[in-house]
């Protein structure tokens, strides 16, 4: 395998781990309410301003302003859904509802980011520096970092979903939520929390990459589009299905950059995601409600 | 005696507001208007309003009364634009001749994009595929900079070539923004009465029963997948004819001013805000906002700010937008 | 125990339920029938929170049923079996059990509850590990009932749990639900379309129609009335 291949898979498994992050959250949303939340990408780009806030500004330890970010952003997220999300639930037209007012709170909230921060990129410097050589390869621990974190966060969520009693709550209202509410779950308040954890789970992804991409206000509408694309690739409601599309979808957009041309990536993706509704919407593990 | 008078007066008002002569009166307004306020910016202003009353009407006729929720309405608009711009500029077509071109051009790419939407029927999944399919025209007209130029903007169309009218003689188009709110006026007329017709017609009322219940529509032997590529052609077609006038009205083109997200949803906004799947709906919306927006405009970086909270209090506050809220008892469709 | 005292009921615009009154004392099985689209089920979602009554009362003991929204009702002892079992599909029929003991007061007695239950329900304890919605419909049922089971319930609500179900299972699952009552001490508040087997195991029934209850009394008396004996019994 060349030089160039090597890499670029390795900038794909970056891709694909920050890819199944947001997809992960995504897929929560639309598994337990049932919406596509427009205002995802908006979460990860409050996440790439609070790492900012954090790291660069008041100087915190790089991990303490990776919990600070998430902690944060969580708040925000369920604070929104209690807010604006939850009195539309069980209003007739929920179908189209949502997908106005979580468009709206991403215009809102990309404006307000521009208002507050202003329109420039911001900078953030990376968390640890140097570079370590690997099978031959040299990847920065920025990068490691990334890898590792990811796969510690998707292990403990996991677990979190499979072991815990939230976790179980969680799953139970997203496979019916008459049925959970009649044994005790308080429906109102998993949504709350699961849009919490959604949305911390996208600012991790974007405060980690932060270095990298540095942060602007609009930075969260091409991964609202990319968390799409996976989400159906791996089956929408599925987590294992967002990690694997995460992964898979990074794969083919970083072959796609080594065979076309970077500009074409994008067409690339998209064209996947019509394939995929035009012959298999429920995607790879989802379920039949499309 | 002033209370017989105050309630004649009210009764009167009633008639008035309940009558079809309300919408004869906006529709002689709107005819009058340029005449009335002839500053060439209001003129600007009323001229935007109706593209976005019609293109909105469009996409009202495809969501409101079909049920597709498509979030890729701006491929037509902004294919129309192009196709039109592009033949006029290198095959020396006629304006007039690309306002139906780009209407057929529209038309045809609808199909393409319409057939993933037949299997899928939740509002989500249609808006995922129909924005992919946005997208996906928006970068390849980003990148097939040797025939639109990309983002570097596709200078220089030609505007609306001059006709002669029986009694007023040759007009020109040059500068001349009455003859174009005049041409868009008509459009209006022709366009929204065509759907007004058409939701009148059996058509119009498969289409509601395809919104209502797709399963039920099918079982009492509508075909579904037919009616669903017609509205999406139609839809796309006077998507496609609005455009085609942008392009020769604004005479700049560039992928993220015509086929972006904002497009769509500039379109959505506008018809919550009048009210979905009611005729008068996308109007009233296009004007408010266009007027409103243009009001707030001293307000500059804050508009956009706005717009989102805009879109948000309409939803939770007053879902069924300005127009039924005002007329409750009215049957509007 | 419960008393659903005149409750009306409706969806939208739609009204669905009137006047409905109810009684259940302790210990009874009670019998709630009525052929499809009488409001046997409303009333049962209105009874357990699942939807709101615009008016009449809803008393539980001294608790007013109203005043409480209904993911509460289970630590309270009021428990459903829905119609259509509604299990959840993507987890394990332990875990579906487990997610009846999920409120606080349940679990104290978690294992004692498992034993019993798949003591009750030998097939479920065969297929411990199985993802529910993988189960054959008798089996869901049980498995419906034993997950109620382990929510300790004070007043148990089954609506239609032999929907679809062969005639020997249906037996079964009347045995079982007579067997609750007896040596669980579980009030039984049951609503059927198999108005026989239903009698047979009840103290008392309703009878219901277009949302109004048009007949009340012992099952005795009311497997011996002319009109339900043509209507719901066919004889």
């Amino acid at each position: 395998m060349s030089m160039q291949a090597a890499e670029q898979l390795i900038n794909g498994l970056i891709l694909g781990a920050m890819y199944a992050l947001v997809a992960s959250g995504l897929s929560l949303i639309w598994g337990s309410l049932k919406m596509l939340n427009f205002a995802h990408g908006e979460f990860y780009m409050l996440g790439g301003y609070m790492v900012f806030m954090a790291f660069t500004i008041m100087g915190m330890h790089p991990l303490i302003a990776l919990i600070f970010t998430m902690v944060s952003v969580f708040l925000m997220g369920a604070i929104l859904q209690h807010l604006l999300i939850r009195p539309l639930v069980d209003k007739p037209g929920w179908d189209v509802s949502h997908i106005v007012i979580t468009l709206g709170i991403s215009i809102f909230l990309q404006n307000f980011a521009h208002r507050v921060w202003g329109e420039n990129f911001q900078n953030v410097p990376y968390f640890f520096n140097g570079t370590s050589t690997i099978f031959g390869l040299g990847i920065s621990h920025q990068r490691i970092l990334i890898l590792v974190v990811t796969v510690l966060v998707i292990f403990l969520l996991i677990t979190f979903l499979k072991k815990s009693r939230a976790g179980w709550a969680l799953r139970a209202t997203a496979q019916d939520r008459d049925a959970a509410t009649l044994y005790g779950v308080d429906v109102q308040k998993v949504y709350m929390w699961t849009m919490g954890l959604s949305a911390a789970l996208a600012a991790l992804s974007a405060a980690m990459l932060a270095p990298i991409y540095s942060v602007n206000p609009w930075m969260g509408n091409a991964v609202l589009t990319k968390g799409f694309i996976v989400c159906v690739l791996g089956g929408l409601g599925s987590l294992e299905g967002a990690i694997l599309g995460g992964i898979l979808l990074a794969t083919a957009e970083s072959l796609g950059v080594l065979f076309w041309s970077s500009e074409w990536k994008d067409v690339v993706s998209f064209a996947l995601l019509i394939i995929v509704l035009w012959i298999r919407p429920s995607g790879l593990f989802g379920t039949k409600e499309w | 005696m002033v209370h017989d008078i105050k309630t004649r007066v009210a009764q009167n008002v009633s008639l008035f507001a309940n009558g079809p002569w309300l919408s004869r009166s906006v529709v002689l307004f709107l005819l009058a208007a340029p005449l009335l306020a002839p500053d060439p910016y209001i003129v600007h202003i009323l001229t935007l309003s109706l593209m976005y009353a019609v293109l909105a009407g469009s996409w009202n006729l495809l969501c409101g009364y079909a049920g597709i929720f498509s979030f890729g309405h701006q491929v037509f608009f902004g294919i129309g634009a192009y196709v039109s711009a592009i033949m006029a500029m290198r095959m020396g077509t006629s304006p007039w001749l690309g306002l139906l071109i780009g209407g057929g051009a529209a038309a045809l790419i609808s199909v393409v994009v319409a057939l993933p939407c037949l299997r899928l029927r939740a509002a989500p999944y249609i808006a995922i595929a129909t924005l992919g399919m946005a997208e996906i025209s928006r970068v390849v007209a980003q990148n097939l900079v040797g025939l639109t130029r990309g983002e570097l903007g596709l200078w220089g169309i030609p505007g609306l070539s001059d006709i002669a009218l029986p009694l007023a003689g040759t007009i020109s188009f040059t500068h001349n923004r009455i003859a174009y709110y005049y041409v868009m006026f008509v459009l209006f007329l022709l366009i929204t009465g065509a759907i007004y017709w058409l939701i009148k017609s059996p058509f119009g009322i498969a289409l509601k029963s395809i919104r209502e219940s797709q399963d039920a529509a099918e079982s009492l032997g509508v075909n579904v997948a037919l009616y669903k590529i017609m509205v999406f052609i139609i839809s796309a077609f006077f998507a496609g004819v609005v455009g085609s006038f942008y392009a020769h009205y604004i005479l700049i083109l560039t992928p993220s001013s015509v086929l972006s997200i904002s497009v769509v949803v500039e379109i959505i906004t506008i018809t919550l805000i009048g009210g979905l799947g009611i005729i008068w709906g996308p109007i009233a919306g296009a004007f408010i906002l266009t007027f409103s927006l243009e009001y707030l405009r001293f307000m500059g970086d804050y508009r956009l700010l706005i717009y989102g909270a805009i879109l948000i209090m309409i939803i939770l506050f007053m879902p069924e937008g300005f127009v039924r809220r005002i007329f409750p008892k009215r049957k509007l469709d | 125990m419960l008393q659903v005292e005149s409750i009306s009921v409706s969806y939208g615009d739609v009204q669905v339920l009137y006047n409905v009154t109810v009684e259940v004392k302790k210990g009874e099985i009670v019998t709630l029938l009525g052929s499809n689209g009488a409001g046997k089920t409303t009333t049962l979602k209105a009874i357990s929170g699942l939807m709101r009554a615009k008016s009449g009362k809803l008393t539980y003991g001294v608790l007013d049923l109203q005043t409480i929204p209904a993911y509460q009702l289970v630590s309270r002892g009021i428990v459903m079996v829905p119609e259509g079992r509604r299990l959840f599909p993507n987890m394990t029929v332990y875990e579906n059990l487990l997610m009846g003991a999920y409120h606080r007061e349940a679990r104290p007695g978690i294992n004692g509850n498992m034993d019993r239950v798949t003591e009750m329900f030998p097939k479920i304890k065969e297929r411990l590990r199985q993802m529910a919605g993988t189960l054959s419909g008798g089996e869901q049922q049980m498995l419906a009932i034993g997950r109620a089971l382990m929510s300790n319930p004070k007043l148990l609500m089954l609506d239609e749990p032999s929907l679809g179900l062969a005639p020997n299972l249906v037996e079964q699952i009347f045995e079982t639900i007579k067997d609750i009552n007896r040596k669980q001490d579980v009030t039984v508040l049951l609503v059927e379309q198999n108005a026989n087997m239903a009698l047979q195991i009840a103290n008392r029934g309703y009878v219901m129609e277009n949302g109004k209850i048009v007949l009340s009394g012992n099952s005795k008396d009311l497997l011996n009335n002319d009109q339900v004996r043509k209507v719901y019994l066919g004889l």
